[in-house]
């Protein structure tokens, strides 16, 4: 072993600190016949050739006026659930997350209704306009949009691009109130989108059964089938999209 | 029905023929509610016995110019426009052109409801709400939209009334044809309509004599438990579907045409008949005011047959029409003064809702 080994003595004095948190009872009246066999049967056992002050060091040390509880003090007092005693201890679990019930009674995600105004939003959408013209190449997304091959990039990069901050409107779908509501993406999940419009309201629209108009940089608008685009921004950012054909609402 | 479009069991209507007896002297005038409340008529002829004189005076005294006008939808519900013309008298309006199975439709009533019949894209754009048509082949595939004009909230302050009009002008951009009828709210006698743009348009006159035609028998119609009944009132309303398309009903030929349908109904006397045919846009109240002069001076049988717009998306009381292939949509009425009565036949196509 190393010099650095940091060595334990186990014959080292109880600390007062946990003498007192043991709780056991000490003002228990000891047997006479206990009291004198004791002291006797302890210098018997230790070993010989070791002195006898320390097998008398080592009874008071350790033994005398200390006695060992064969029944549980604390059994006879239900704890409380997550306790032991009176003391409460962290119940050990293997998730670090809350889950989405939780999440929801705690109203983490939720808007604030002082927060729903539409000139709040409006720095974030000034961000995503910038994110999404540096997302497309800094160029005139209507010159790419002409070209069928830059069609085809500019939107393979747009239907993965994060939609928080962009200007959406809902151009046609199955159920006639959501048709025109129109503003800014505040949230998105999988199934809704909630949009900040210009009247500060907070409007949940779903995704399936409508088909929105996004407005891009430089005057250009793209549709949105809600029904293919039903995946969390993080899942639809991984995602292989394949072409597929015109849907019915 | 048409056979050739195949059609689940419980889809499967047919055309009904509805016959209705009712009294001249009853206070309820049923005969002239089922002619007020069928708003979209294009023909009215009047099967009169060649010795009445004054029909040709009455039709022009109500029958008058209908016009036709290109208006955005947007035009039809501005203020000025409802407080001008729809709530002041009685306005018809009904889109020309255009198809009720494959087309967006668009009418007026006359009682200032505007109907949309639309087919669903048109339906998913335009964002108003509206119930799904009862009959067409698949259902969602067809919507009506009703608004009513007179009502409150087409106030321009009011939102539903800026909703209308704010997906009115991003759907409707075009302007759409349309044929229109003003008229007077009591009498149904025709106003000219001064809307920049609108042309009038005389409907067509013309009479035609059937000579010697041999009337339909009304005895056997009186009693409407007997079992015969139901054939006599089936003869008499072919025999005045045959005279109003000015088809000679004699006995000898619709015995020797054995293609005819037509059965000769039996007659009680050969009878020299005027037949008056007025083509155009026709307000029923225009109609039940010339049945109900007629009607007052009435001394023998005479017979008024009205054909509907065949694209018009409601028929009677507002009930759907949805023509389709072999759909009708028209009536007649046997009025019948020896027997202080009157037959109303009512033939509704298979996709009317009000049958």
């Amino acid at each position: 072993m190393s010099s650095n080994t940091h060595v334990v003595d186990f014959y080292s004095q109880l600390s007062k600190n946990v003498k007192s948190k043991s709780g056991a009872p000490s003002d228990i009246p000891m047997d006479q016949s206990t009291g004198k066999f004791t002291p006797g049967f302890i210098e018997r056992i230790v070993d010989k050739e070791k002195s006898d002050t320390k097998a008398q060091a080592a009874y008071t040390e350790r033994v005398e006026g200390r006695m060992l509880l064969l029944t549980n003090p604390f059994k006879e007092k239900k704890a409380k659930h997550g306790h032991i005693g009176n003391s409460a201890v962290l119940k050990k679990s293997g998730r670090k997350k809350i889950t989405a019930k939780e999440k929801r009674q705690l109203k983490i995600y939720d808007i604030p209704a002082e927060a729903q105004r539409y000139e709040l939003f409006l720095p974030l959408h000034r961000l995503w306009s910038k994110y999404i013209e540096s997302l497309l190449g800094n160029k005139d997304v209507a010159e790419q949009m002409a070209d069928t091959k830059q069609q085809q990039q500019v939107l393979g990069r747009l239907i993965k691009a994060d939609m928080h901050g962009a200007k959406l409107a809902v151009e046609r779908s199955k159920c006639p109130n959501f048709v025109g509501i129109s503003g800014i993406v505040a949230q998105e999940t999988k199934n809704v989108f909630k949009l900040i419009t210009v009247n500060d309201r907070l409007v949940v629209v779903p995704k399936a059964r409508c088909v929105f108009t996004l407005y891009l940089p430089y005057d250009v608008q793209c549709k949105i089938y809600g029904d293919q685009f039903m995946y969390r921004a993080c899942d639809r950012a991984s995602k292989k999209f394949k072409p597929k054909p015109t849907i019915d609402l | 029905m048409s056979s050739h479009i195949p059609l689940p069991k419980e889809k499967h209507h047919k055309s009904k023929l509805y016959v209705t007896r009712s009294s001249l002297s009853s206070s309820k005038n049923e005969h002239i509610k089922a002619i007020e409340t069928h708003p979209f008529n294009y023909r009215l002829s009047i099967i009169a016995p060649a010795s009445v004189n004054n029909v040709q005076q009455t039709l022009a005294k109500y029958i008058g110019p209908y016009f036709q006008i290109s208006l955005k939808l947007s035009d039809l519900i501005d203020p000025g426009f409802i407080s001008n013309y729809v709530k002041r008298n009685t306005l018809i309006a009904l889109c020309k052109d255009r198809y009720i199975d494959a087309d967006d439709v668009v009418a007026i009533d006359g009682r200032g409801t505007l109907i949309l019949s639309v087919c669903k894209d048109t339906y998913e754009t335009l964002g108003l709400a509206g119930s799904q048509a009862q009959f067409p082949l698949q259902r969602g595939s067809r919507f009506i939209i009703k608004i009513d004009l007179l009502a409150e909230f087409m106030d321009p302050m009011k939102k539903y009334y800026q909703r209308v009009r704010s997906r009115f002008d991003v759907v409707f951009t075009e302007p759409i044809e349309f044929l229109m009828g003003y008229y007077d709210a009591q009498t149904g006698t025709p106003i000219t309509l001064d809307l920049p743009g609108a042309t009038a348009i005389e409907p067509q006159m013309k009479h035609s004599l059937l000579h010697g035609a041999s009337s339909p028998s009304v005895d056997g119609l009186a009693d409407t438990q007997a079992n015969a009944w139901i054939g006599r009132a089936q003869e008499a309303f072919e025999w005045v579907g045959l005279a109003a398309s000015g088809l000679p009903v004699i006995d000898s030929l619709c015995k020797s045409d054995k293609t005819r349908a037509c059965q000769a109904p039996a007659s009680d006397s050969q009878v020299d008949f005027k037949v008056f045919t007025v083509t155009g846009m026709l307000s029923a109240k225009a109609i039940s005011s010339v049945v109900k002069e007629m009607v007052s001076e009435l001394s023998c049988n005479t017979y008024v047959c009205v054909w509907g717009y065949d694209d018009a998306p409601v028929s009677w009381k507002l009930y759907e029409h949805n023509y389709f292939t072999s759909g009708e949509n028209m009536y007649a009425q046997m009025y019948i003064p020896s027997q202080n009565s009157c037959l109303t036949f009512q033939a509704c196509g298979a996709w009317d809702a009000f049958s």
